[in-house]
């Protein structure tokens, strides 16, 4: 398997405990991983951007082009980083108001934001929130539900009953489209 | 066993796999994991190992050096500018060495994305005479921490491992082969003629004692790591010499294009076996040497071949390495025929998003009454923290190096004597090398306003502990001791009393003949123990609001955000509720308190 994963937001959305989660889900498969991440300088609030490639890879970074899937947790960044994407590729993303309609790629929007705000879920699970989505909607995601939800176990058992009902939510939310 | 680790995680696996039980670093991203992991390893497996975090890089590497002197195996840790502080002690204990293996970790940033300068710490390896070694991803990171440590007890001399920030911060998973850890007992065996050697006769003896050592290790280098390698090159019109994370690229950028090409890492950039490679590197109708950050291979094979790179123009000279920068380069040399590392951009322009310091930061607070107090004619000489995002308050004129704060006002207050002078330094920055300009400035009076904004930790590489909050170091004692007596403010979440403080420090400051010192007690957000947040949200009176613009530009909270109408709106999802805005802010007073 070679999957290529762009992954962005701002400061404080979690987005490195979603590779730390697909990391140890590839770790359990027992496939390959590298990536790398970069933050901004300051700590809340700045661009974060995450390169997850999942198989035999070398190299850290995702080259232009080439990724099969840009999960954005924050519009802005989403439309930032679009030129990772692979013609054709996925784009799954948080957004607030409207989103630009974007040609070449499949595009799934969800407006998380809004429902963090309305308490429908919770906002320090939106980003796995926005996973459980990408898992419904995106064709050959490397991973199933189940392997997610025991990463995530492993991973941070104290919040795990939260993260996989952000999952769960997140999947069905998409499963009504 | 494997584990996901992150290259600075697997760098501290390293450390332990070869026996290190002696670290010492100061903090400086991309670097600032490997103490930290190290000392939560040795925490959690009861490992008889002594870690600490050093006033400064000089101090580090003196205290590792001296447990390698008794014969421990030992580490420092650093990033690269880091490695300029601690150069002094490295360019000597070069002629010196060492008796347990002795490895000095310099972070590399190539790209600035969280450093002043790109320099290449695989330079400083050369200038000092020592090996470096150049991990290509976090695997490697762990094979030549290992190979580095070993190497140095062999040879008994200092090894620099230079990883760079994708290396640090790259994330992959790692192979660790079982160990049993062994401690050391560290032996401090007087040998003068060696630790205390004086110019001239015993340091020329040691100097020639360097170049024979490092002949041996070029000579190591070539039947260790190259040999091996020239014996399997394919005879290929194109030879690659990469190493680092171009290293990597290289090897995906020929998978993905089809291209064929020799390719020749080299995992020791310094000594090189020159001559040894004068055969494999003529033999090629082309060479092209990949490296990051500056042609430190690329100079010294040159004249061995037909060798392109950096010095050639063939290859970026700046900035990080990419798969499609060393696409570009194959392109222009007539070896691809198209770059395939092009995705479509989104054509619209996107908000910036610019560094500005976090939601509820005492620093905005700081700032702010500062400039209103002292306003636009002072000169505001900073340092290197969270607090250089000052600059978003333009209460931000310099930023050069750790320290530099002081020993620039010092300059300004007797080479332009018009305007007044606030320079502003955090806490670590200031027991880092802060304290001999403020004694500086005191011995020859120097008149400023120094602005020491104490939060108790290094905030911005990841809230490391500083030595008021290990060791009840005291700031105001330390300035006191200098010959100042500081004006104290705790920090209480108000503008108002800020502003009072600052009118009270310029009044001193009036009257003074000498530097002026203010220490502000503050706390960082992220900073559990001593965080102050009321949690009183905020929202804008629209009705209130006229869209003046001056609490976005002169307060800036990330928070804020212009909305359609021409106002000022606050974003609920950033908001922290530190209420610094509900008073004293806003000429119409228009923000108020958001009940949640």
């Amino acid at each position: 398997m070679r999957y290529q994963i762009v992954l962005t937001g701002v400061g404080g959305q979690g987005t490195i405990f979603l590779v730390k989660l697909l990391a140890q889900c590839a770790l359990n498969k027992g496939i390959d991983f590298i990536g790398t991440e970069t933050h901004g300088m300051a700590q809340k609030g700045g661009t974060v951007i995450s390169y997850l490639k999942i198989g035999n890879f070398r190299a850290p970074l995702v080259g232009e082009g080439q990724a099969d899937l840009l999960l954005g947790l924050y519009p802005t960044e989403t439309l930032r980083f679009l030129s990772y994407l692979k013609p054709n590729g996925y784009i799954v993303t948080n957004i607030e108001d409207a989103f630009p309609k974007i040609e070449g790629f499949k595009l799934f929007t969800v407006n998380a934001s809004e429902l963090a705000v309305k308490g429908e879920i919770n906002p320090k699970s939106l980003n796995v929130f926005i996973l459980g989505y990408a898992l419904k909607v995106v064709e050959g995601f490397p991973f199933s539900k189940e392997e997610l939800e025991k990463a995530i176990v492993e991973l941070n058992p104290k919040f795990a009953d939260a993260n996989i009902d952000a999952l769960n939510k997140g999947y069905s939310v998409a499963s009504r489209l | 066993m494997k584990k996901t680790l992150l290259g600075n995680e697997a760098i501290a696996w390293g450390l332990l796999y070869a026996g290190v039980d002696f670290m010492a670093a100061y903090p400086g991203t991309p670097s600032s994991e490997i103490l930290e992991t190290y000392q939560k390893l040795i925490k959690q497996m009861n490992l008889p190992a002594y870690a600490e975090w050093s006033t400064n890089e000089k101090v580090a590497y003196e205290v590792a050096y001296a447990a390698a002197i008794t014969g421990k195996r030992a580490a420092c840790g650093m990033k690269m500018v880091g490695l300029n502080v601690a150069s002094d002690a490295m360019m000597s204990s070069a002629y010196i060495g060492n008796r347990g293996g002795f490895l000095i970790i310099s972070a590399d940033d190539p790209g600035f994305y969280s450093s002043q300068t790109e320099q290449d710490s695989r330079y400083f390896a050369k200038f000092a005479r020592i090996p470096a070694l150049d991990p290509s991803s976090p695997q490697d990171a762990f094979r030549l921490a290992v190979v580095g440590v070993n190497l140095s007890e062999k040879f008994e001399i200092p090894v620099l491992l230079r990883p760079v920030l994708r290396v640090c911060h790259g994330r992959q998973i790692v192979e660790i082969p079982d160990f049993e850890f062994k401690a050391k007992k560290g032996s401090f065996e007087r040998d003068i003629e060696r630790w205390a050697a004086v110019p001239r006769n015993p340091r020329l003896k040691q100097g020639y004692e360097l170049l024979r050592k490092l002949r041996e290790i070029s000579e190591f280098n070539y039947e260790e790591f190259l040999k091996p390698q020239i014996e399997k090159l394919k005879g290929e019109e194109l030879l690659i010499v990469a190493s680092g994370t171009p290293y990597a690229y290289v090897l995906e950028v020929l998978e993905d294009t089809g291209l064929k090409a020799d390719v020749l890492k080299v995992d020791m950039p310094t000594p090189l076996p020159v001559d040894r490679l004068k055969e494999v590197i003529s033999s090629y109708s082309t060479v092209v040497v990949f490296e990051e950050t500056y042609p430190l291979i690329e100079e010294q094979i040159k004249h061995l071949g037909n060798v392109k790179g950096k010095l050639t123009g063939d290859v970026f000279e700046i900035d990080e390495a990419t798969h499609e920068r060393v696409a570009e380069s194959l392109q222009k040399l007539g070896y691809l025929k198209k770059n395939v590392y092009v995705g479509k951009k989104y054509d619209k322009e996107l908000p910036p998003r610019a560094p500005s310091l976090c939601p509820g930061c005492p620093h905005r607070t700081v700032f702010y009454a500062m400039k209103r107090v002292f306003g636009n004619k002072a000169i505001y000489p900073s340092d290197i923290g969270c607090y250089t995002l000052g600059l978003n308050q333009k209460a931000v004129d310099t930023v050069l190096c750790m320290g530099a704060s002081v020993g620039l006002a010092c300059g300004f207050s007797k080479s332009d004597t018009e305007k007044p002078i606030v320079a502003t330094v955090g806490d670590s920055t200031f027991l880092h090398a802060g304290i001999p300009p403020l004694i500086d400035a005191v011995a020859n009076k120097h008149r400023f306003i120094l602005v020491i904004m104490d939060n108790s930790t290094v905030a911005m590489t990841g809230l490391q502990p500083t030595p008021e909050r290990i060791g009840n170091v005291s700031i105001p004692k330390i300035v006191e001791g200098c010959g100042v007596k500081p004006l104290i403010l705790n920090y209480d979440g108000t503008i108002k009393s800020t502003l009072e403080f600052f009118r009270k420090v310029k009044e001193t400051y009036e009257k003074a003949n000498g530097p002026v010192v203010a220490v502000v007690n503050e706390f960082c957000t992220f900073d559990k123990e001593r965080v102050k947040l009321p949690g009183k949200f905020a929202k804008v009176d629209q009705d209130k609001c006229t869209g003046c613009g001056h609490c976005i530009r002169e307060f800036g909270c990330p928070a804020f955000r212009w909305n359609e109408e021409g106002k000022v709106e606050v974003d609920p999802y950033f908001c922290v509720g530190c209420g610094v805005c509900l008073s004293d802010l806003c000429p119409f007073d228009a923000f108020v308190e958001d009940k949640r």
